[in-house]
């Protein structure tokens, strides 16, 4: 076995600990941070609506999109760090995909912080925190 | 200390146990490869690109061509290395492949680990040398066979334990004596991804059973390195046992696919080869096939004596001459030819 083999092995542990030990996130390379948050009853989270041309007001139907728009959860936990047109883009192409879905024209989307029990969930109480209109 | 590690990693091993887990890995990455849901990512609006790691040189996720490209290559060289056709490039192409596919699949905003356990234990065997089953050498335990196998073991023994001690960093003993399961399985049961969500809505309902569940998960994740030192197969196995039961649970209650990991975990862990082995005995006891027909021919010899010269075989017919290979188009079961006997 060379020490070329020896250094690969080396290098490449030292890497994999070192991201498991201080938590580092260099895909694939990772802090392992799987359900490590401890949850409680109080389920924070978000919700984006679509208001469409007649008025009505519904949730973005992200489960009949295509897998390309499923990381919606996390795009909408970043949604405050976003600059005004980047928030611009997100919200033309979610409109864009349920205008090509079906859902019709949407008009504004509308993103809120939502606060919900665990074990009762009742939709909760939400907090209006973006609009885009006419996206 | 130093010195105790490398011998750890650098433990030798066979070149059996090797190509087994290589091939069962290549078998797995292609698998990821080809039913993963990649063509879907195809036309994401550049918006909603988020790039991990290295796909931050990518301004936008690539078209339904490239994806699809990736695929089919990927797919087909996982192909050619699991059936031994020049696996040392093979092997690489198709880990490239799924590296590539999964990270786009990452970059979506969440951050996915279902494929990362499979591609950092297939890290070793991209440098792995060369080995086939047949070769005397592999049967031999060596070192130079035994460090891809002993590099993987770490990987798959340090991604449980890294994720029990996050547990523990960001949450505590917490993470077992408060409510912290029973409140992941009621949103599991709500979250519409279970197949069965009664399943983990009643389990949220025996807080009991929930604490212990937690504490078994911690207890498996923290003591997973014991497979590093322990010198009884049997240990390995139970925690290969473990990880698929673990796996086979989240699917159940979380509706998480993390099938890969279970497969990663126990062809990692457990040493095939007295499996592959008894198989190939079996294979050799069962009758050839009957084709009907003109000829009616039994298994050509090039087949037949490959199966017979497998080196189980030899030690069981050690006597029996039909081990010679024979060119291709002579038949193994064919009585020794003799002279016509004379006309009258």
């Amino acid at each position: 076995m060379g020490a070329g083999t020896r250094a690969f092995v080396g290098v490449f542990l030292t890497a994999f600990v070192a991201c498991g030990l201080f938590q580092i996130e260099v895909w694939p390379l990772s802090g392992w941070k799987l359900f490590s948050r401890l949850r409680t009853d109080e389920v924070r989270g978000w919700l984006a609506t679509a208001v469409t041309a007649d008025g009505a007001e519904r949730p973005i139907p992200f489960d009949t999109f295509p897998a390309a728009y499923r990381g919606q959860l996390h795009v909408l936990q970043g949604f405050d760090d976003l600059a005004a047109d980047a928030r611009a883009d997100v919200c033309r192409a979610w409109a864009g995909e349920m205008a090509a879905t079906g859902g019709g024209r949407v008009v504004e989307i509308r993103v809120y912080a939502t606060t919900d029990s665990a074990r009762h969930p009742d939709g909760g109480r939400r907090e209006l925190r973006h609009v885009c209109p006419d996206p | 200390m130093i010195a105790r590690i490398e011998r750890t990693l650098f433990a030798p091993g066979t070149g059996r146990r090797l190509l087994v887990t290589e091939v069962v890995l290549a078998a797995v990455i292609g698998l990821r490869i080809a039913c993963g849901p990649y063509r879907g990512l195809a036309g994401q609006p550049p918006a909603l690109f988020r790039p991990v790691s290295f796909l931050r040189v990518l301004d936008a996720m690539p078209g339904p061509a490239v994806i699809l490209g990736l695929q089919v290559v990927g797919t087909l060289a996982a192909t050619l290395a699991v059936a031994g056709w020049r696996r040392r490039a093979a092997f690489p192409v198709a880990w490239v492949c799924l590296l590539v596919l999964a990270g786009l699949r990452s970059s979506r905003g969440k951050i996915l680990h279902n494929d990362a356990l499979l591609l950092l234990a297939a890290v070793p065997f991209l440098l792995a040398p060369a080995v086939r089953w047949r070769d005397r050498a592999a049967a031999a335990p060596s070192v130079r066979y035994g460090w891809p196998v002993r590099t993987a073991t770490v990987v798959v023994a340090g991604v449980y334990f890294f994720s029990g001690l996050a547990k523990l960093v960001h949450s505590g003993p917490a993470w077992v004596v408060t409510d912290n399961m029973r409140y992941v399985l009621y949103g599991a049961a709500a979250g519409g991804k279970v197949t069965f969500p009664e399943v983990p809505a009643w389990l949220a309902g025996q807080a009991a059973l929930a604490h212990g569940l937690a504490a078994a998960i911690l207890l498996l994740e923290l003591t997973f390195p014991v497979v590093l030192v322990a010198r009884r197969r049997r240990v390995a196995a139970a925690y290969a046992g473990a990880a698929v039961a673990f796996h086979a649970g989240t699917w159940l209650v979380l509706g998480l696919d993390y099938w890969a990991w279970a497969a990663v975990a126990v062809v990692v862990l457990v040493d095939c080869c007295p499996l592959v082995e008894r198989l190939s005995r079996y294979r050799l006891r069962s009758p050839p096939p009957f084709r009907s027909g003109a000829g009616n021919r039994p298994w050509p010899v090039d087949v037949v004596g490959a199966e017979a010269c497998h080196p189980v075989a030899r030690r069981k017919k050690a006597e029996d001459r039909t081990c010679e290979i024979a060119p291709a188009g002579a038949h193994a079961s064919s009585p020794p030819r003799s002279p016509p006997p004379p006309s009258s």
